[in-house]
Parts: C-alpha cells; structure tokens; sequence
C-alpha cells in the first residue's frame, strides 16, 4: 500500500513497534512544537534572514520525520536547500509550500483516526 | 544500563527517552556542551554511561565535536577502553557524510538512521551486547 504523503500513520506506527499509545505522544508533541516554529521561520523569510531559514526548515523536517510527514519532510528539505543556496524567490516559495503542508498535517493528525483511509 | 540522550530536536528526544527507559536510567541533554558536562559529572561520581546517543547536527557544539570531547576526557580519565561508553551517532540520511566522518576519525561504535525505528534500536543495542 502507498502511504499517505500527508501523514503515513501506518510507517509512524511500524517504526514504534505498534505503540499506538507513543505515536499518539508523538503527535501531540508535533502539534505543540511547529506552531512556533512556523511563527518564527514566517519572521525569518519576511526578514530574508536565510540563516536562521536553514535551521527552522532543519528543525521542522525533523519533526516532520518523526511523524511520517513525508511531504511536509520533503516541503522543508527544498526550502533548507534554496535557503543555503541563498534563492530568495526560491525560498519564499518553498515557505508558502511548506505553510500548506503543515497546515494539512495538523488537520490531519486532528482528524478522527480511520484505518482504512 | 545508563544513557545519556543528546539532541536538541524535542520530538526525538521523547522518543529516544521512551523507547530507551525500559532498559534503565535515562539522562538528556539538549547540547553538546550540557552532554560534556553530564558526561564528566557521571565518571567523576563513579556512574559513568554505558550509552550515548548523541545527535550529529546541533546548534552551539555539534555532534562531531562532542564525541572528540567525550573521547578526550575518557582518555584523561584514563577509562579502559573495555569500559568505554558505547556512542551511537543519530542522524538523517542526508547528513550520512558527517556519520562516515564520525566513523573514519574513530570514537564512534555505531550510527542509528532518524526517524529512529524500535527495532533497529533494539537490534543494534543487542549488537553491542547492552541488552540481552
């Protein structure tokens, strides 16, 4: 079966050894921690403080990953790698990019669980 | 078994933490420079680590630098390498390169691949006999 890009709840639940328990801790924990970090990699691409974009889009494909986001995952990489090769218009594209796909993934973790989707 | 869990990214280290506590006392430490600090208190008291997982990219001392540190003062300590704590390094797949760097130089035992998976973990603790 294909993951969900969005949010691979069955590869996140292989990882843990079936504890549905620490995944749901997990993203709990995702839900708490991107919300500022949103906020302040927004300030940093407003200000074209590229430097600190490397380590917010670092921080956030971190997170990312820990919670079978692969497409928020992958949003993030593209926008560390237009930040370290310093492409502005680039990088504000890969922000807006990436705004959505978090959006969608916290949508989606809030989302009532059904296993067959 | 002791650890000392070293990563800056708060979700990883509530992993790590979770899925290393049913195998004794876990310590954290949000950078290298804390994991420094942990590391020496721990030989100075006679409790040293027997695990370390220490994240490769950190803000202030990176991973890189902060095996060499660990590394220093088991050598100052005068710590048998029989005796010397375990250290895996934790790392995404696009930060390998640093990994092999931290394997050529020497210091570090193994490397777990974020997101970190129960299993390879387990696997690589038995490895490493610090499970049975």
């Amino acid at each position: 079966m294909t993951p969900d890009p969005t949010l691979d709840r069955a590869g996140v639940l292989r990882r843990l050894g079936n504890d549905h328990a620490l995944m749901e801790e997990i993203f709990a924990l995702f839900l708490e921690v991107t919300p500022p970090l949103l906020l302040r990699l927004n300030r940093a691409v407003e200000s074209a403080d590229l430097a600190a974009v490397v380590v917010l889009a670092h921080e956030i494909k971190g997170a990312a990953a820990n919670v079978g986001a692969l497409e928020l995952q992958r949003q993030a990489k593209l926008l560390d790698a237009s930040a370290r090769q310093r492409l502005l218009p680039s990088v504000r594209e890969h922000h807006e990019l990436l705004r959505l796909e978090l959006q969608r993934v916290c949508e989606a973790i809030s989302a009532p669980f059904s296993p067959e989707k | 078994m002791r650890t000392l869990i070293v990563e800056d990214d708060l979700i990883s280290r509530r992993l790590l933490q979770k899925m290393l506590s049913p195998f004794g006392e876990c310590h954290v430490a949000v950078n290298g420079k804390e994991a420094v600090e942990a590391f020496s208190l721990a030989l100075v008291e006679r409790e040293p680590y027997d695990l370390v997982c220490l994240d490769i990219m950190m803000p202030e001392m990176d991973g890189q630098e902060c095996l060499k540190a660990l590394r220093r003062i088991e050598a100052e300590m005068k710590v048998p390498p029989k005796q010397e704590a375990k250290i895996f390094m934790t790392t995404a797949l696009d930060s390998m390169k640093n990994v092999m760097e931290a394997y050529h130089r020497g210091g570090c035992t193994a490397y777990l691949v974020k997101p970190i998976a129960l299993e390879k973990l387990h696997e690589t603790l038995r490895e490493y006999k610090l499970i049975a």
